[in-house]
């Protein structure tokens, strides 16, 4: 019975979607005013399951396929945590454009129970199915508004991209276990080095490619190029929970695939892909934000300098002990005079960093979502700039919340965002990364021009004219609230959060 | 009697209990000030009155408690709570603590009670202001600020209030900030304070590297091996910073005073000039605050703000708190004898300044500011000359006359179409009368006048800057009398009685005796309403009632064998100065007189003094005689006039300067450079950048996962050629 405590958050999550389906179907009222609280309260419940197994001593269970450890559990629960507010917020826009149905909250909280089990998977095949299912889910739920041509656009070309890049992964898996004979990921540790030996070509492509599957899910450059089109083609409140809870589950994958296969491979190999993924990550992210004045693509590109982000602290999981030369910008100067890196800080920095992402992107794609017009959904101009010129005059409520995700997402203190920032780059300024976490600090620097601008609009611009009242809901509000005040309480008071979050250095197999 | 100080030497809570709930006195005010500050336009002045006046009242409850359980033998007169660390970064911590013994206590109740009656005074004075909900919001946070700042129980957190209470004045100056002159006034009280607290940084900043040199570590040999360890103690368990460490630091002091300090960035210097230079920082950092020399300058201008704020802000409780900051830290006072040197001899002269300067204004509220500036400096002068009782008993009876005088001075402007200047008033005598009893008591308070408080206080510092002696030792490890500043310092100190005596009774008689003046803007003044005039009756009462703490010969005491008289204040603070006095007594600095009876002809001395300045005002002014002699003087008059010209110097010499060298740093590197250069250059170059990646972004599926080919590609050559 033991074996079956990492689902329950997953099992949760399906039960209330199937609930949801089929009460779309036998409950054929008008009123659907009950299934945000339904999703809500599964996504709520599922959550606190999954804070309850955080507790337990990790252990691999289901026969190896899966494990139970505070990390992939903490990553639930927060994974849980975004889809209830991606639920809400998604409550307000729909129920805006008379389009709130079963189906909807039914695949969100799918996707949500794909993420938690991807979390938890420790075997390659289990991992694909389970990234398939989060991925099928959201490829529906992005063309889930067919007016117009942009949803179905958006969903074809994410489900195009993505079966491409899943089709790397699933093939570099292959090649894996062609040269292994094992898929469980606790065997592959095991079998690698002496494949590692014997068939070098075999492992290096099949590392290779599971990499670019998990580098498209994370949306890293080269690999990011769908995602301001997907992010911005689809409908705001999905935006958010891809932005959320999609990136957040593939990195607790990618992270738990890697560190089985590190021991293997000459330590600087993994290091300098994933210092390179991060170096270009933070700056062409933040730099292709840069000239947007359309706000939802902005946060599409500013989700791509996010995960560079916490590539950078990836690598510094990854940072040969001993210092390599000849690496320019990604050189390693370790400052602790060669001791490698406490990885319990790392797996704490990349948690608190998602936590407080999922508040503040969810709180800001809510924003952009609260202020968005039905009439708008066509012309080009829908999430410009000018649309949020005075919004401190006209909602100062919202203006100052999105203040606050902005200032989360730029790190600035006393924000969420600062403090796992914070927590990432002393983590990779303590594994020696100098070089890339000034470089990832450069990049943050150039990136508060363009959340500030948000900013200065809100509070500095007059209000244009044609401003209208904005459609309100109570869900809205209940959702930008809560996201404020745990960008704000996190960055004020890390303390307890981080408390728990550093039980996540004791993840499975890599104490 | 027995039985009635028994109950109010048995605390009524358990200590601990009151203890931990120190911080709800802070938390009332903070609260009032959220709320009137947030909601105040919604509530409705009503309302507001009753959130900002109740918050007041239920800290001046607590306090009250707090005060009773202090006077628990059982709580060794002290208690205090450490809600734990509030940050730390390497050994340096700074633990959140406060604490309460009988000098914070006294505090407590001055800023809370005193405090009280203003903030109900301003329910009336500031009734027709549309600003209601801001004024009480910012007297408020004011409350609570000052009340950190006390109940502190290290410099970090004393600093937070200390910044606190510099900020709500700020505020409350520059209150009315559509007229550019209050706006600048709030300006200038604020920078020159910033001036004071780079001095009381770097003064923390110094005393944790001399103490970390006290205590032994690796690499660290040090004289006095127990003190060390017990200050080491303290440091981890308090606080690096907490006044509990600094007291076990002044401990280990005496043995190494002539020694130089071994370890840290100090290295090579001796212990006693470190000490000294501390003191003078934490001086310039009092200075800034309580407007001393060079620092005063802001204080005569602060009074720009409404009159309620000059009488809480600006008399009764910030400007104090450099008396207080030093009474805390008197411990390390008696140990630098020069030091104290130059603190008596700058409080006596800004004191003498100050009332000189008074002589000629013709502003109620200018005069009251000189005056407050004046009798700080007094203040001064009792910490030089070692009597920190004497000093803050000075504080406590300055308190109540003062705020008196600043409140009725309020209600003459408030009857009077809010005009200040006295010589446009006259015969408010007959037209306001509880207003002129009121501030006749507290003018005759502060002249220092028996009975009343102001007297024994005034006195109190002045005896005891005559009969104390100095000492440092000399190179041969003998002492030698050093008080030759404290000497010059009393005379100083004298004379600026005589002065106060002058102007005091010279404001009274223009402005409250006589005829009423033809140029007054109304033709007859109107007494104002009761929640003006019954804060006035009651400080007016405690300013006559406050002497019994000044009363000498009070208490009986022996000390080192010998039956000594104290006065209740004296006796009530020496639970609070258990460290100075043993201190002194162990490296002999600092001797005063040892009081076996009660000397007379001091007190007939000040009396005269008192009288005689009186009674020139009385001649001139009341009795309009001399006039001849005071067209002679009219060049000194002008001098006094123009402040000595105080400021116009400083404009020259200082901040002429500093301007000329910012607009020329600014047109040249900030225009030039930094904003050319090196911003809109960055700028101009990342946005190139990234709007010439956007044309990679073409929005075509194709050529996306074509780019995603190529780099997969890419990376496995790279890999394969790696292993090759």
């Amino acid at each position: 019975m033991n074996d079956f405590l990492p689902l329950i958050p997953a099992a949760t999550l399906v039960v209330g979607a199937i609930v949801l389906m089929l009460s779309e179907v036998f409950l054929a009222s008008a009123n659907r005013g009950y299934m945000v609280i339904v999703a809500t309260l599964t996504s709520v419940v599922a959550a606190v399951a999954a804070f309850w197994n955080a507790f337990e001593p990790a252990r691999s269970v289901l026969q190896g396929y899966a494990v139970l450890d505070p990390f992939s559990s903490f990553m639930t629960c927060m994974v849980c945590v975004g889809t209830a507010l991606s639920g809400l917020v998604a409550s307000s826009f729909l129920k805006h454009r008379n389009a709130e149905r079963g189906e909807f909250y039914a695949l969100v909280l799918f996707a949500a129970a794909g993420m938690s089990l991807l979390a938890l998977s420790n075997e390659f095949i289990t991992i694909f199915i389970n990234l398939e299912v989060l991925s099928v889910a959201t490829y529906s739920l992005t063309a889930y508004l067919r007016r117009g041509g942009r949803p179905a656009e958006a969903g074809f070309k994410y489900f195009i991209l993505g079966a491409f890049s899943a089709s790397l992964l699933l093939y570099g898996a292959a090649l894996l276990y062609g040269a292994t004979g094992v898929t469980k990921l606790d065997e592959l540790e095991r079998a690698l080095p002496l494949a590692a030996a014997t068939q070098p070509a075999l492992v290096y492509v099949g590392f290779g490619l599971v990499l670019a599957g998990f580098a498209f899910k994370v949306a890293a450059v080269p690999f990011h190029m769908w995602t301001p089109d997907v992010y911005e083609g689809a409908p705001t409140p999905v935006t958010a929970l891809m932005s959320a809870g999609v990136k957040s589950a593939a990195f607790v994958s990618l992270v738990r695939v890697f560190l089985a296969m590190k021991g293997a491979l000459p330590p600087e190999v993994p290091y300098l892909l994933f210092a390179a993924l991060a170096l270009v990550t933070m700056v062409a992210g933040n730099l292709l934000a840069m000239p947007q004045r359309n706000v939802k693509r902005m946060l599409a590109y500013s989700s791509i300098a996010h995960a560079g982000y916490l590539l950078l602290g990836v690598a510094a999981l990854f940072a040969p002990a001993g210092a390599s030369a000849k690496a320019g910008v990604l050189a390693v100067t370790p400052l602790l005079g060669g001791t490698a890196v406490a990885a319990g800080d790392v797996y704490k920095g990349l948690l608190f960093y998602l936590l407080g992402y999922t508040v503040t992107t969810v709180g800001a794609f809510g924003c952009v979502a609260a202020i968005e017009r039905r009439e708008d959904e066509t012309r080009t101009n829908t999430w410009d700039l000018e649309r949020f010129a005075g919004l401190a005059q006209r909602q100062p409520g919202w203006a100052v919340a999105m203040a606050a995700f902005m200032l989360s997402l730029a790190g600035v203190p006393p924000t969420a965002g600062f403090i796992g920032k914070l927590f990432v780059f002393s983590a990779a300024v303590d594994a020696g990364l100098i070089g890339l976490a000034v470089a990832g600090v450069l990049a943050s620097v150039a990136g508060t021009y363009y959340y500030l601008r948000v900013v200065v609009y809100m509070f500095m611009r007059p209000s244009p004219d044609e401003a209208t009242a904005p459609f309100r809901h109570w869900t809205m509000d209940v959702a930008l609230v809560t996201s404020a005040v745990a960008v704000v309480a996190l960055g004020l008071l890390p303390g307890p959060v981080a408390q728990w979050l550093s039980r996540a250095g004791m993840m499975f197999g890599h104490f | 009697m027995n039985s009635l100080v028994q109950f109010f030497q048995t605390s009524p809570v358990p200590p601990s209990n009151a203890a931990h709930a120190l911080w709800l006195i802070i938390a009332l005010p903070l609260l009032g000030a959220f709320v009137s500050g947030v909601f105040g336009k919604v509530l409705g002045r009503a309302n507001t009155h009753l959130v900002a006046v109740g918050a007041v009242a239920g800290s001046f409850l607590l306090s009250l408690l707090v005060f009773w359980v202090i006077n628990d033998p059982l709580t060794g007169y002290a208690i205090g709570w450490d809600y734990g660390t509030w940050f730390k970064a390497g050994s340096f911590q700074v633990n959140f603590g406060l604490s309460a013994d009988h000098l914070s206590g006294s505090m407590l109740l001055v800023i809370t009670g005193v405090g009280l009656l203003i903030h109900v005074y301003s329910t009336e004075y500031m009734s027709h202001d549309a600003g209601y909900w801001r004024f009480f919001a910012y007297l408020n946070l004011f409350v609570a600020a000052m009340l950190t700042l006390v109940l502190a129980d290290s410099m970090p957190l004393l600093f937070v209030g200390w910044e606190g209470v510099g900020m709500c004045s700020y505020l409350l100056i520059g209150f009315w900030y559509d007229d550019p002159a209050k706006a600048y006034a709030g300006r200038k009280a604020f920078i020159t304070n910033r001036i004071g607290d780079f001095g009381f940084l770097v003064a923390s900043f110094l005393l944790v590297l001399v103490l970390t040199s006290l205590t032994p570590s690796k690499g660290n040999q040090v004289k006095d091996v127990d003190a060390g360890a017990a200050l080491s103690f303290k440091m981890q368990q308090k606080g690096t910073l907490a006044f509990a460490a600094l007291e076990d630091g002044a401990k280990a002091l005496p043995k190494v005073l002539a020694d130089e300090i071994p370890s840290g960035p100090l290295k090579g210097m001796k212990y006693e000039s470190a000490l000294f230079v501390i003191l003078l920082l934490l001086l310039l950092g009092a200075a800034g605050k309580s407007a001393q020399i060079p620092l005063y300058v802001w204080l005569p201008d602060a009074m720009a703000g409404p009159t309620p704020v000059s009488a809480l802000i600006h008399a009764a409780t910030m400007v104090t708190s450099g008396i207080y900051l030093f009474c805390r830290l008197s411990y390390f006072v008696v140990l630098s004898p020069m030091a104290m040197n130059v603190i008596a001899l700058i409080g006596a002269t800004t004191a003498l300044l100050a009332a000189l300067i008074a002589f000629s204004q013709t502003g109620l509220k200018k005069v009251l500011a000189y005056s407050t500036v004046s009798q700080l400096g007094l203040m001064f002068l009792g910490i030089g000359a070692g009597a920190f009782w004497a000093a803050f008993l000075h504080v406590v009876t300055h308190a109540f006359f003062k705020a008196c005088l600043f409140l009725g001075a309020g209600s003459v402007m408030h009857g009077n179409a809010e005009e200040e200047d006295i010589t446009k008033l006259g015969g408010l005598r007959r037209e306001m009368k509880a207003t002129w009893a009121t501030f006749l008591v507290a003018t005759l308070a502060i002249t220092g006048i028996v009975p009343l408080s102001g007297f024994f206080s005034k006195d109190a510092i002045l005896h005891a800057a005559h009969t104390t002696k100095l000492f440092r030792a000399g190179a041969d490890g003998a002492l030698v009398a050093a008080d030759g500043g404290l000497h010059l310092a009393y005379w100083l100190g004298v004379l600026t009685a005589l002065c106060t005596a002058f102007y005091m009774m010279r404001m009274y008689f223009v402005a409250f005796e006589g005829e009423r003046s033809a140029d007054a803007k109304v033709a007859h003044a109107h007494e104002s309403g009761p929640a003006i005039v019954w804060p006035l009756i009651i400080l007016a009462a405690l300013s006559v009632l406050a002497m019994v703490h000044g009363l000498p010969g009070l208490m009986h005491v022996e000390r080192n064998g010998v039956q000594v008289h104290q006065t209740l204040m004296e006796n009530f603070l020496d639970p609070v100065f258990r460290t100075t006095y043993a201190l002194r007594d162990q490296v002999k600095f600092v001797q005063p007189e040892i009081e076996t009876s009660v000397p007379v002809a001091p007190f007939v001395q000040a009396w005269v003094i008192a009288l005689v300045g009186g009674a020139v005002a009385f001649f001139l002014y009341f009795k309009k005689q001399g006039g001849s002699l005071l067209d002679s003087l009219e060049p000194l008059r002008k001098l006094s006039w123009n402040k000595f010209y105080v400021d116009e110097l400083y404009t020259a010499v200082i901040i002429k300067p500093l301007t000329f060298v910012a607009r020329a740093a600014h047109r040249v590197i900030d225009a030039v450079i930094i904003d050319g250069l090196a911003v809109r250059g960055t700028a101009w170059l990342t946005t190139r950048t990234g709007a010439a990646l956007r044309y990679l972004q073409s929005g075509d599926a194709q050529s996306y996962a074509a780019i995603m080919s190529v780099a997969v590609a890419a990376a496995l050559v790279w890999i394969l050629l790696r292993i090759a």
